[in-house]
Parts: structure tokens; sequence; C-alpha cells
């Protein structure tokens, strides 16, 4: 029997999109192929909600939610999360989707006892210098003890929660994946990586309407990195360099120390090498008398 | 013409420990700049670096002595509140740097930035392993403050220079951990830039420390790249 079958119908496949998205029925349409008789989640951006505020429809066969009009992927990753009742949650770019190949690469990760899978990428291999974003993610995992993610992050499409993760977790730290991560290492859950073919990457430029500003984006990851040291100190419990720092308090006064003032000698003027320059100029004038001289 | 500014404005200020080999070419190359002072702290020496000082007689000198190693970067804001210059340049006696590649760190705070630190390239396939996630922490530390272009650019490294009106608002006691000096510094959106510059001769901490007290040194750093981040995630009082 095919592994993916062992997750099918217990499966929610989530995708956050905005009202201006134009391939979202064909994302559908696809996904559905790959993943048949998983429940569909769209959870839209800037979508009017019911009058009757109930925010859910039902669209191309999938469940479709409404959100605020601002709001981010990460948060609309989170809305869709929290209406998801699939046991696996596979959560897509509205820009990509995942081939049948990648798919069951990703779901058997998921039957081998994973709890969060990952899209791996080549950070450190590439030739091409990283932008800060991808720094930021890279630093998260190296405080985290996971190097090997590189730069992965659960701010990035695609990647597979189970329902003991999201639980541990919380649907709403989903908001915050720097956070959401920070959680899942702490509380031990089984953590892996799996690269996505490279045709996925680079379909469509990312969307504006769902992107979250780059300083919104650092600001999550301080506040992650902040709750990863709270069990430690400030420091997270790195060395302080055997550091006197109580001589910054008091005044050098009371310092034990001794002082010396050492007098200077001449100093060389006229810019750099000024003495160098003399000399070769001494020699270039006293070269030129010579050749006036009469023989 | 540049000489006669740091005649009257620039004081330089060089950290000692056990650097009898590279100490007094350090001297040499800060004395070719022409500064008003040149305070030395010399702390927990066991070589002859303190022989080595007292003997120079290039310029005129101010060395503070310590019988006992201050720790990481303490030399810095001892030798900060002692500075009387406008401009003052941090200089480590075990780095040797030629003074026309120091010149460019001061011209930038004579030309109104307040601080010029060292550029450097954050790069995952050029960084050394060990290095490396404190490339990322310093990377990290500038897109949190919304300075991303300067890349790894740190006060950790030396040289770099910073006017006396941007140490003063940074607050002298804050140079004991680096990171935590520059948080302050781009948190007041002051003027930092980043000087390319070639350090040709590195002939002290590669050959003197070990690879222990190396990595030791690695570690600190980057506790002080997180104490940054921790003391930026306190709410303002």
């Amino acid at each position: 029997m095919d592994a993916t079958h062992d997750v099918q119908g217990l499966l929610s496949v989530i995708i956050p999109t905005h009202d201006q998205a134009r391939n979202v029925e064909r994302l559908v349409h696809a996904v559905k192929q790959v993943t048949p008789g998983a429940e569909m989640i769209i959870v839209c951006a800037g979508l009017q909600p019911h009058a009757d505020d109930i925010s859910v429809s039902y669209v191309w066969g999938a469940k479709v939610i409404a959100a605020e009009s601002n709001a981010s992927s990460s948060e609309c990753r989170a809305i869709g999360a929290k209406h998801a009742t699939g046991s696996v949650l596979l959560f897509l770019d509205e820009r990509n989707g995942l081939s049948q190949a990648c798919y069951k690469k990703w779901i058997a990760k998921v039957q081998q006892g994973y709890d969060v899978v990952m899209c791996a990428d080549d950070f450190g291999q590439a030739k091409t210098k990283p932008g800060s974003v991808r720094y930021a993610f890279s630093f998260l995992n190296q405080l985290l003890g996971h190097r090997q993610f590189g730069s992965a992050s659960l701010e990035k499409a695609p990647f597979i929660l189970n329902r003991k993760a999201l639980e541990t977790i919380d649907f709403r730290a989903l908001c915050i994946p720097a956070v959401a991560l920070v959680k899942a290492v702490k509380k031990g859950l089984a953590i892996t990586c799996e690269p996505i073919e490279r045709s996925a990457r680079k379909r469509l430029p990312p969307s504006q309407a769902l992107a979250k500003p780059k300083s919104v984006l650092f600001e999550e990851h301080a506040r992650a990195i902040h709750m990863l040291l709270q069990d430690k100190n400030e420091r997270g419990a790195m060395p302080d360099g055997e550091r006197h720092r109580i001589l910054a308090q008091e005044t050098g006064l009371l310092h034990l120390r001794s002082v010396f003032y050492q007098e200077s000698d001449d100093k060389e003027a006229d810019g750099w090498g000024a003495k160098r320059k003399e000399r070769t100029k001494r020699i270039r004038k006293r070269a030129q008398r010579h050749k006036r001289r009469p023989h | 013409m540049e000489k006669w500014e740091n005649q009257g404005r620039l004081s330089i200020i060089v950290g000692v420990e056990q650097d009898e080999k590279t100490v007094l070419k350090v001297l040499k190359q800060a004395e070719k700049l022409c500064p008003l002072e040149i305070v030395v702290v010399v702390h927990g020496s066991q070589d002859r670096s303190l022989e080595q000082v007292l003997s120079y007689s290039g310029s005129a000198l101010r060395i503070f002595v310590y019988p006992f190693a201050l720790g990481e970067d303490v030399w810095r804001t001892v030798g900060a509140r002692e500075a009387t210059g406008d401009v003052w340049l941090f200089l480590a006696a075990e780095q040797i740097v030629a003074a026309h590649e120091l010149q460019p760190f001061v011209r930038s705070c004579y030309r109104g930035g307040d601080i010029a630190v060292r550029h450097a390239a954050c790069s995952p396939v050029r960084v050394k392993e060990e290095q490396y996630p404190v490339q990322l922490a310093k990377q990290f530390l500038n897109s949190l403050l919304n300075r991303s272009e300067l890349g790894g650019a740190s006060m950790n490294d030396l040289p770099f220079a910073i006017t006396r009106e941007a140490a003063s608002s940074i607050g002298a006691h804050y140079f004991l951990v680096p990171a935590v000096a520059q948080a302050i510094a781009l948190q007041k959106e002051l003027r930092v830039t980043s000087i390319r510059t070639r350090i040709e001769r590195l002939s002290g901490k590669e050959q003197r420390i070990t690879p222990e007290r190396d990595a030791q040194s690695k570690l600190t750093d980057l506790g002080d790249h997180l104490e940054a981040i921790s003391f930026l995630q306190q709410p303002d009082e």
C-alpha cells in the first residue's frame, strides 16, 4: 500500500492567500491531485466575511476562511491551523504547490516519527550572498543547537506539523514562527528538514500582500531569542571573558593601578611619510646641482 | 593637513596584555598619526610588554598599568575614561595596522560620523566555521536595529573610532561589552559607518592564543551579542 494512504483523510492542507491572488484555483486543483481526500483550508486575507459574521465558506471543495486585510502569511497559517481537523497539517505557500514525489517524502518523515518537518535550503553552499533575513533564521537555528537546519524556518512554507506538535506549541504561536520554533525545540519535539525540488522554489515572486516587513521579522526573532535565554541568563550562559565589571562603576582613582606619563620626541608633520619625502627631495636637489655643475 | 587635526583632537587608546612582539610596532604606527595623546592600558601582562611600553620614547604616552587581567575589553572603558581628545581611536596591541589604514576611521569621525567600524563581510562560504555564530550574531544585531547594510561590522572588532559626544551618549561604562555599546549607538541612531581596511599583519592572536582560549573568546563574543539582544528587549524605563 502507498505510504501516503495512511495519512490521507487525516491530512489538512493550509494555504494562506489574499483577495487579489489569481492562482489560487489552479493551486487548489494542483494540490488536490497530489493529496486527494485531504482537507483543504484557504485563509484569505482581505476577503469580506459574511454578514452573519461566520467567515467560513466553501469554494472549489476547499474551506475558505476570511482574515483581516493586513494579516501576514503566518497569521493566516495560525488561523488555518485553528480550523484544521486533520492529524497532520501541511502548510503550503500560495505561490508553490508540492510535487507527488516530494509530498511522499515529506509524509514519510511524519511516519518516521517526526513532529515537525521544515523546508531545507542550500544556505552556506550557494554562491550568492544570502539576505539578512536568512541570516536571522540561521542565527536562531545556531542558538537552538540545530546548525544543520541552516536557514530553515517555520516562517517559510512548505512545512508540516502533526497534531501533537500543534497542541504543544499552540496554534497562536504560529503567528510568530520564530517563537513557535523555539517552543518546539524547548518542548523536545522531533524536528527535521527535507529539501523541496528546485523547480518549486522560484516560480513567482513573494506576495507583498502577505509579506511581513523585515523589521517585524527581526523583532520577532529577537523575542524568540529572549525567550530562549529565559532559562539561562541574559548571556545565554556564555562566558563573560573574566571581566571585572565592578571597575566600570568605580572612578579610576579607586583602581589598583600605576600611572606613568612619558614625554614625546619630535613628531613628523606635513603628511604621510614626510621624513622620507624630505630625504628624497634633498637627494634630488643634490643630483640636480651635480648636473648643473660644469665638468 | 590631517596630522595637524590629529595633533589637536585625536586620542589613541591601546589595550596591552601579552603583546611583547607587537606592541612597539603598534605604537610606532599610532605615533605616525601624530595624535594629541596615546593612552596605553597594560593589564595582567606577564611578558615584557610593560617594559617595552615604558622604554618607548617616540610619542607622549599615558600608561595605566594594572597588575591583574581586567577581563575582555574592560581596558576600553578604562581608556575611554582617561581620553581627552574629541575623537578616540581604539587599537589592539596584538594587531598591527598601518597608520594610513587607520586614518580613514578618524577621518570619518572628523567629517560628521559618530562611529567608524571595520567593514566585515558575513558570508557563510568565507567565514571560518567556529567564527560563524559570532558573525551571524553581528549581522543579526545590525539588522535588528535597521542597519543591515553594516553587515557583520561591529565595535567588537578593532580598530574603531568614535567621537567623544557619541561615547558620552552611549556611556563609557558600556564599552566593556562592545556589542551592547553598538546596540545603544544604533538605537540612538548615531551615524555609524563601516570602513574597508586591510589588516595585513595579524601577527598576534593567531600565533599566541591557544585554540581553547580562542574558542572561549568566540563564546564570549557570542554571549556579548546575546546580552545586547537581551538589553534591547528590556522594557524602556
